[in-house]
C-alpha cells in the first residue's frame, strides 16, 4: 500500500486530496478541515486588497504546513487570467497556478478557447500550469500537448455537488493522460471522491463539498478516506461486471438430501 | 494627483511611489501575499520603492484570499 507517490511536475505531494479554501464560514473552521483532510496543498484566490478582512489566510496555511496553489478564479479572458497568474506569482513566490477561465456566471464552466490560449501563454512564461478544464478528452489532450503539468477535468459544475456526470469521459481522459489527472469540481460527498479515484484519476480537488458541509472537518476526513479507498480499489483491480450471479461458495461437494 | 486604485478614485500627493501607496492600503512591503499591477503590468516588489506613480494611472492591488 506504500510506495504510491503522487507527483506533479516532479514535486511529490503527500496527499491525493487537494483542498480549495473557498466557502468556509471562518478561518478556524477552514483550519480544522485542512488538518482533518491531511491535504498537502490548498488553493487560494487573488482578490483586491480589503483592509477589513480579518486574520491572514496565508499565516493559517503556513501553520498547517501546506503548499499554496493560487488560482485565477473569476477570470473570464485569457488576458485576465495571465495577469492574475503573474500577480499571484509575485505575491506568493510560486510559479504553480490553477488556471481557471470561466465562460459565464451561470454555469462557471471553463471557456475552452480562452483556457487554451492562457495555458499556452503561461507555459511559455515558465509557469507550472494546472488547468481546470471541461470533461472533454480532446481539450485535455490539447492542454497536455502544450505543456500543462496536469489536467483537472470537472466532474460537474463548481459548487453543484452533482458528482461525476460523465464518468466515461473521465475514463477517456485518464486513459490518454501522460500527466496527472485531478478531478476538480462537482464532488458532493465521499463516494464521489472514491469514484473519481476508481476511474483512475490521480487526485481530487474539492472545496464546497467540505467547506459548506454541516461539519466541514468531519466531511474533510470522509473525503480523505474516500480518496484513499478509491485509490486502493483502482490499484487492486475490481472484478469484472457479470450479467448473472456467480457463487462465491464452492459448487462441488454440495450435500444432496 | 488622482489615481484609480482597485477601481476607485484616490487622491495622493504628487510623486507618491508604489511602495508608499501600498502602505496607505495597509499592505506590508515585507510580507508575502500581495502584488500590484500598474496600468495592467505587474510591478515586481523590488521596484515598489523606486516606482513613482503618475496622475491617472490605474493600480490594482491584489492579495491572496479564500478560494476554490
Amino acid at each position: 500500500m506504500a510506495d504510491d507517490a503522487f507527483t506533479i511536475a516532479g514535486e511529490e505531494l503527500g496527499s491525493r486530496l487537494i483542498l480549495g479554501t473557498g466557502g468556509a464560514p471562518s478561518l478556524a473552521v477552514m483550519e480544522a478541515a485542512i488538518r482533518a483532510s491531511g491535504t498537502d496543498m490548498c488553493t487560494v484566490s487573488m482578490r483586491r486588497v480589503d483592509t477589513t478582512t480579518p486574520g491572514s489566510m496565508l499565516d493559517m496555511l503556513a501553520r498547517c504546513g501546506v503548499r499554496v496553489l493560487p488560482n485565477t478564479a473569476g477570470c473570464r479572458t485569457s488576458h485576465e487570467a495571465v495577469l492574475t497568474a503573474e500577480l499571484a506569482r509575485e505575491a506568493l513566490e510560486t510559479n504553480w497556478v490553477k488556471l481557471e477561465v470561466i465562460a459565464d456566471e451561470q454555469t462557471l464552466l471553463p471557456d475552452p478557447v480562452e483556457l487554451l490560449d492562457a495555458a499556452e501563454r503561461l507555459v511559455a512564461e515558465g509557469f507550472t500550469v494546472l488547468p481546470y478544464t471541461n470533461d472533454d478528452p480532446v481539450l485535455a489532450r490539447r492542454l497536455q500537448q502544450i505543456g500543462c503539468a496536469a489536467v483537472m477535468p470537472l466532474g460537474a459544475p463548481i459548487g453543484t455537488g452533482l458528482g461525476i456526470r460523465n464518468a466515461h469521459n473521465i475514463e477517456l481522459i485518464v486513459a490518454e493522460a501522460e500527466v496527472p489527472v485531478v478531478l476538480d469540481a462537482g464532488i458532493g460527498t465521499a463516494s464521489d471522491a472514491a469514484l473519481a479515484m476508481e476511474l483512475g484519476c490521480d487526485a481530487v480537488l474539492l472545496a464546497s463539498a467540505v467547506t459548506r458541509a454541516q461539519d466541514p472537518a468531519l466531511m474533510a476526513a470522509a473525503m480523505a478516506a474516500g480518496v484513499t479507498a478509491g485509490r486502493f480499489a483502482a490499484r487492486a483491480g475490481r472484478i469484472p461486471r457479470r450479467h448473472h450471479a456467480r457463487a462465491s461458495s464452492p459448487v462441488h461437494g454440495t450435500a444432496v438430501f | 494627483m488622482t489615481l484609480t486604485v482597485n477601481g476607485k478614485a484616490m487622491q495622493v500627493p504628487a510623486g507618491t511611489t508604489l511602495h508608499q501607496l501600498m502602505i496607505m492600503m495597509s499592505v506590508s512591503a515585507a510580507g508575502r501575499g500581495s502584488a500590484a499591477a500598474v496600468d495592467g503590468v505587474v510591478a515586481p516588489r523590488s521596484r515598489w520603492e523606486s516606482l513613482e506613480l503618475r496622475a491617472g494611472q490605474h493600480v490594482e492591488i491584489l492579495t491572496a484570499t479564500q478560494g476554490g
